[in-house]
């Protein structure tokens, strides 16, 4: 399919965005799970974290990491159908999905976005299936971890991190549930230890 | 907490030593090793890019370069730095002591780090600015060359290294990158540099106004800098503020980005030329660099000689779109959306497209999006629907504060009546026909069925 209006067929971020949808899609699928805007910004800010080239500016947000421009650019690309939105109600919830444009651009991009292949696999297969406050929390964690290790010092970590993410949160989260999501984290590779 | 604190240097070689002329701030003053910055081939290159790409072939004035914007960046970023010091320096010092990074001097390292940042934000621009970097490092973006420049040995780390500190390379790149890399204690860096009321913004707006000779882009920024003020985050960490005198000087700042975007950023012959140098440069797909080397390597004097010459002896496409552009030949608008234009909009415009092409089979049409941000401020409806932590009220607005003459923190659209009426962003889709200037009959008819196409488009 031909990109219309040529709004995302030679950037590097779009190519990016619709990758990650792809495959955020593949793995929430088989979890009777959908894509929405906070799996998407989480994929893609842990994509920075692990140094994959965008040019995306994320805000520090009591709700975690967030780039509005990237909300902005799904717009574009919904509107020359690279991604579809399947929700029923897009002004409250976001369901992407594959559009019929996303081969071509992925295709545009295909010597690029292999370099970068495993990780959007790895983050899609470990995030896509969570909840929006699961995201959350575990961005949060990372933001925290980075913290307390620009301080200095050898660690162990864990204690101080969660610590202050009681701090910041009040009750929000159960300790448990913080040291639980830091372990699995840490044993998946995502946290910066 | 309080506290006057003076500027800091880490030692002799990093007090002003040198000065330059400069349109918009008068002299720039810099010091014996920011120099051996200024002369790396690597900043050089920045005399031979243009700030604005080929706006200068709608605004003649408009042939400045991102070396003189580099060192107003840093110029800017000081003063904002020298600010805040003078007014929150105790803070500001606790902050950068708990660093494991600040080890000698934290004021001064912080103060160097970020004049450094400054300066190099643009180093990773190709040629032509933002209308290249799309096709010429397409899997990239310049950002992130501009990361690999301050951080890879080969390029400009070893010199930040050996100059400044060890490690300074990696964390001048951090205060560009922003998070996740950044240490979350350096933030407030990061925001002058690139947040809502940042060095970037403030000089580009008064240098393209200047440059282009329109009065739009100018402001109080003098008044701007005097009342920036700091404020802690959700997390704990020290954001970029504002006290309330400052309000106006913030609310022109947000107009003149505004009418900037609309009168120049966005102008329709600008799009049109960056349209065509996409064109070119995809002509030229076959010699995409791979290494920054290459990359860094091209510039807009190497680059428009080859468009001249391509223009004259290249064949097809290739020649088509240089000479478009070494001549000074271009399409014209037929149909444009709203400034603001929606997903549905969009999706319009793409059946207006459609319509045009099946009409004027013999005609070519160009088509493209014309996109700039204005602000990304947080406002009282996003709040609303924040507090119901539902996935729609999550969309990385920012938090900017305004800090009262009674030291209380409130948000800036509570005590603005203007802002929440100025758009966040600009975004336009236009369709372009090449037609002659004296086809003009036949440039309203198809204006007029574009028009009615999209009537009846929505209708449906």
């Amino acid at each position: 399919m031909k990109l219309k209006l040529n709004l995302s067929s030679n950037d590097w971020d779009h190519a990016l965005l619709a990758a990650v949808v792809n495959e955020a899609h593949k793995v929430a699928s088989a979890h009777d799970n959908f894509v929405g805007r906070t799996s998407i910004q989480k994929i893609m800010y842990f994509l920075k974290a692990l140094g994959v080239p965008m040019s995306y500016d994320f805000e520090m947000h009591h709700y975690g990491p967030f780039s509005s421009s990237i909300l902005r650019d799904m717009e574009w690309l919904i509107a020359d159908d690279v991604i579809a939105d399947l929700s029923k109600e897009p002004q409250e919830y976001s369901n992407y999905a594959p559009g019929e444009g996303l081969k071509q651009l992925l295709s545009d991009h295909q010597k690029g976005l292999k370099q970068h292949n495993e990780r959007i696999c790895k983050l899609a297969k470990a995030l896509a299936p969570l909840k929006p406050e699961q995201l959350e929390l575990i961005a949060t964690l990372d933001y925290l971890l980075r913290w307390e290790k620009a301080t200095g010092g050898s660690g162990p970590w864990k204690p101080r991190v969660v610590d202050r993410f009681m701090e910041v949160k009040k009750e929000k989260f159960s300790r448990k549930r913080v040291e639980d999501a830091y372990d699995v984290m840490k044993n998946a590779g995502f946290l910066a230890e | 907490m309080n506290g006057f604190h003076q500027p800091e240097f880490i030692g002799l070689k990093d007090q002003p030593s040198h000065r330059i002329r400069c349109p918009i701030h008068g002299f720039i003053h810099f010091s014996e090793n920011e120099r051996q910055v200024l002369d790396h081939p690597l900043f050089h290159r920045l005399r031979f890019i243009r700030q604005l790409a080929l706006t200068e072939y709608l605004y003649p004035g408009a042939s400045h370069t991102r070396f003189e914007h580099a060192l107003g960046v840093m110029e800017v970023a000081t003063r904002m730095f020298d600010s805040l010091a003078a007014r929150r320096g105790d803070e500001m010092q606790k902050t950068f002591e708990g660093l494991a990074d600040f080890t000698d001097r934290p004021m001064a390292q912080a103060r160097q780090a970020l004049r450094l940042a400054a300066l190099l934000h643009d180093v990773g621009h190709t040629c032509f600015s933002h209308a290249a970097e799309k096709v010429l490092h397409k899997d990239s973006s310049h950002e992130a060359v501009t990361i690999q420049i301050v951080e890879n040995p080969n390029l400009l780390g070893s010199t930040l290294e050996g100059v400044f500190w060890p490690g300074c390379g990696k964390l001048v790149g951090q205060i560009v990158d922003g998070i996740p890399s950044l240490q979350p204690q350096l933030q407030v860096l990061h925001d002058i540099i690139s947040g809502q009321m940042d060095a970037d913004r403030t000089d580009y707006l008064l240098r393209d106004a200047y440059h282009c000779g329109v009065d739009y882009g100018r402001f109080d920024h003098r008044r701007l800098i005097e009342c920036l003020e700091l404020h802690s985050g959700d997390l704990g960490q020290m954001r970029l503020a504002l006290h309330e005198d400052g309000l106006h000087s913030f609310e022109a700042l947000i107009l003149a980005r505004y009418q900037m975007n609309t009168q120049v950023y966005q102008h329709r012959v600008r799009q049109v030329y960056d349209i065509y140098l996409q064109r070119y440069f995809r002509t030229l797909a076959e010699e995409e660099p791979d290494e920054i080397t290459d990359v860094v390597a091209l510039n807009d004097v190497v680059m428009m000689s080859r468009i001249m010459a391509d223009a004259v002896h290249a064949q097809g496409v290739r020649r088509k779109w240089a000479a478009r552009i070494a001549g000074r030949d271009h399409h014209r608008v037929v149909y444009s959306t709203g400034a603001n234009a929606r997903v549905h909009e969009t999706r319009r415009s793409k059946g207006v497209l459609d319509a045009l092409e099946r009409k004027y089979p013999d005609r070519e049409f160009l088509s493209g999006p014309a996109s700039g941000s204005i602000h990304n401020l947080l406002l009282r409806d996003d709040r609303e629907r924040e507090a119901e932590d539902a996935e729609a009220g999550k969309k990385g607005y920012v938090e900017l504060m305004l800090i009262g003459r009674d030291g209380q923190a409130r948000h800036v659209d509570e005590q603005s009546q203007v802002i929440g009426y100025i758009p966040r962003e600009f975004e336009a889709v236009r369709i372009f026909v090449d037609i002659a200037s004296d086809e003009r009959a036949l440039l309203e008819e198809m204006r007029s069925f574009a028009t009615d196409t999209e009537w009846q488009l929505a209708r449906h």
